[in-house]
């Protein structure tokens, strides 16, 4: 264990690693400022590099895009209006009313401290729970092992924002595109359509950064081509005076105010973290929720939605404290939660580790590493936002359309690099236009991902499981797994209920 | 029924549960009468059987909540993101093919000229976004890539 630590210091402490964690908390922040960019997209790009990085630079790379990117979405939100991720929208309300009062600044500041603090103990809480979970998770058979698969499925079908059908439809899709392949049991080849580069099966690299990027910048490219050009014109005018009007020495935020902001933080980093460990609830129901129960327990409720930072705080705090425990099913188990936890597994994966409970007991070197860069990340991204923050609003100026087809080549190469392979380019670009398709006929990508993912170890439990078993009912015959089932149905029916009476 | 006969546009969410339905029934049809090793109870076809089981009775719901008036919203741009999908995705083929022959270097220089000139309006357009940018941006990319991390990508005339 002493000896793990110690290696883990070493590699998380070399200075090359802290070099990616601020560069990443930089392309992060760019990318969460500019709407319709995303940290997700730029973790799903920079997969590629994780062959070619030493396994802590490339984490600390992606640790500060997904950090840099949870906060970055506030940053236009608060500016503009225009919120740069969903997990943003909720601090977009206050924010934005912040701003229009003259206090950007302030607003800010706030995003910032509360965005830290929720990061921070939702890291501490991924650090001190994953692991005893993943011990008893190594307890786990088939049985339990399917019903949590199951359970992950259900739930991230059933709480990702859009119909419950068409998040089951993508789920399933995800889990139909796994099993293009080797049948991991039989050997024998399925749905690989006489084409011989199928027969290992879909890459993980190119159905993600096909589904997530690809998609997305061809979205983004049809409005910038849609976008007329005395609205650009006026967008950029407007975005400049902003700027020029501004007296930012009149707006500041000294620490000690926003300590007196504890309460709505403190609500909104609990509220995150619970809700953030739930696969499929998200950072946008998190931080929704946080801000609702904030407003609730504050003395001055009426003043949210008019400019509060209470509001700023709690809604801020909820969505960044989802980035250490959507982490915690995918350390315990080996289920990614999200579609960030998702891209992680992904590199681990790609990194030669399988994620679940032995990763912990097999690269502890490296997790603890991980463990350590996610503290520090925080304080990079505090420091870093202290010094910067007066340059990151005007990072939400930058016009995508000059970047859209940059990360578009980026995506095709970086795809292609990471196997060599030409199939590889083929499935990038199809599985863009699935995702371009389903994104128009509303179906969440999430779920799919999630099924992608987790379909292969989902099929082997069940059928290890009916293998000793013999019979379907052997699948109710663990108490856990009875939990599991019992417990999806519950929270689906919570969470159900809950949205309804928001709506 | 006739109501959606006579206004098809506004119940898109029908057609679309029935394109579900339709695409599982060709999975099923394809596990009972393709070339899939279904003897054991447990084989290779059983957790396929069950997604699409699963995608037919989404499909199904979907097409049923569309009738009762519970349908997402139209997308008012989805002719032209489906436009610029096929633009995007046949300028990708062609740009890796060209990569192919040209180097990563001058290919990518080209596709971001192109995409640059592209997607700029007057009096945005300026030959510092449309030329020189693109072009700084590929060496960037060929020195971050190529020399720096020494991913191998495709080489050419040039590069």
């Amino acid at each position: 264990m002493l000896e793990a630590l110690t290696d883990a210091l070493l590699l998380a402490l070399d200075p090359s690693v802290l070099m990616f964690v601020a560069l990443g908390i930089l392309l992060g922040i760019t990318l969460g400022a500019i709407p319709g960019l995303s940290g997700d997209m730029a973790i799903a790009l920079l997969l590629p590099t994780v062959f070619y990085l030493e396994p802590a630079s490339a984490l600390g790379l992606l640790v500060g895009i997904y950090k840099g990117g949870m906060f970055g979405g506030s940053i236009s939100g608060i500016t503009f209006g225009v919120p740069g991720t969903p997990g943003a929208a909720a601090t977009t309300i206050d924010g934005y009313q912040a701003k229009l009062k003259g206090k950007p600044n302030r607003a800010l500041h706030t995003a910032l401290y509360s965005s830290v603090a929720g990061d921070s103990s939702s890291d501490l809480i991924l650090i001190f729970i994953a692991l005893p979970l993943a011990a008893v998770a190594l307890k786990f058979g088939p049985v339990e092992f399917f019903a949590l698969y199951a359970f992950s499925l259900l739930l991230i079908s059933a709480l990702t924002r859009g119909q419950l059908a068409k998040g089951v439809a993508a789920c399933a899709l995800g889990i139909l595109l796994s099993m293009i392949g080797r049948d991991p049991i039989g050997g024998s080849l399925r749905m690989t359509f006489g084409i011989p580069e199928l027969a290992g099966g879909l890459s993980l690299i190119p159905v993600l950064v096909g589904i997530f990027a690809v998609s997305e910048l061809i979205v983004q490219v049809s409005k910038a081509w849609a976008a007329k050009s005395r609205a650009i014109v006026e967008d950029a005018k407007e975005k400049s005076k902003m700027f020029s009007d501004y007296d930012a020495a009149a707006d500041k935020l000294p620490f000690r105010d926003f300590l007196k902001l504890w309460k709505a933080t403190a609500i909104g980093t609990g509220t995150g973290t619970l809700i953030g460990a739930l696969p499929g609830a998200g950072s946008s129901l998190a931080a929704f929720i946080s801000y609702g129960l904030a407003q609730r327990f504050s003395r001055n409720g009426e003043e949210f939605g008019k400019g509060s930072m209470e509001g700023v705080a709690s809604a801020e705090a909820g969505n960044s404290a989802t980035s250490g425990s959507t982490l915690i099913p995918l350390f315990a188990f080996g289920i990614p939660g999200s579609a960030t936890a998702a891209l992680f597994g992904a590199a681990f994966i790609l990194m030669g580790m399988t994620p679940g409970p032995n990763m912990v007991r097999d690269h502890s070197d490296v997790i603890y590493a991980l463990f350590i860069i996610l503290i520090y990340a925080n304080l990079v991204n505090l420091l870093m936002g202290k010094v910067l923050l007066p340059y990151y609003s005007k990072m939400s100026m930058v016009q995508p359309r000059i970047l859209l087809p940059i990360v578009f080549c980026l995506a095709i190469f970086g795809t292609y690099a990471a196997g060599n392979s030409l199939i590889d380019v083929w499935v990038l670009l199809g599985a863009g236009l699935l995702g371009v398709v389903l994104r128009l006929y509303g179906f969440p990508l999430a779920p799919l991902i999630l099924g992608f993912i987790v379909g292969p170890g989902a099929e082997r439990a069940l059928r290890q499981s009916l293998l000793i078993g013999g019979e379907w009912s052997y699948l109710f015959s663990s108490p856990i797994a009875i939990g599991f089932y019992t417990t999806a149905l519950g929270l689906i029916l919570v969470f159900t209920l809950l949205l309804r009476n928001k709506a | 029924m006739s109501s959606i006969l006579r206004n098809p546009l506004r119940y898109q969410d029908f057609y679309v549960g029935a394109v579900m339905i339709a695409i599982a029934a060709a999975g099923l049809l394809d596990i009972t009468y393709g070339n899939w090793r279904t003897g054991q109870t447990m084989g290779p076809q059983a957790f396929p059987q069950v997604a699409y089981i699963a995608i037919m009775m989404a499909g199904g719901l979907v097409a049923a909540n569309a009738c009762i008036g519970k349908h997402d919203a139209r997308q008012e741009d989805m002719l032209s993101v489906l436009v610029t999908a096929v633009v995007m995705v046949s300028g990708g083929v062609l740009l890796f093919l060209l990569a192919g022959r040209l180097g990563f270097t001058v290919a990518l220089a080209l596709a971001l000229v192109v995409g640059s000139s592209l997607l700029t309006r007057e009096p945005l357009r300026h030959w510092k976004t449309t030329i020189l940018l693109p072009i700084v941006a590929a060496v960037i990319m060929y020195v971050l890539f190529v020399q720096l991390i020494r991913i191998p990508l495709p080489g050419g005339l040039l590069f």
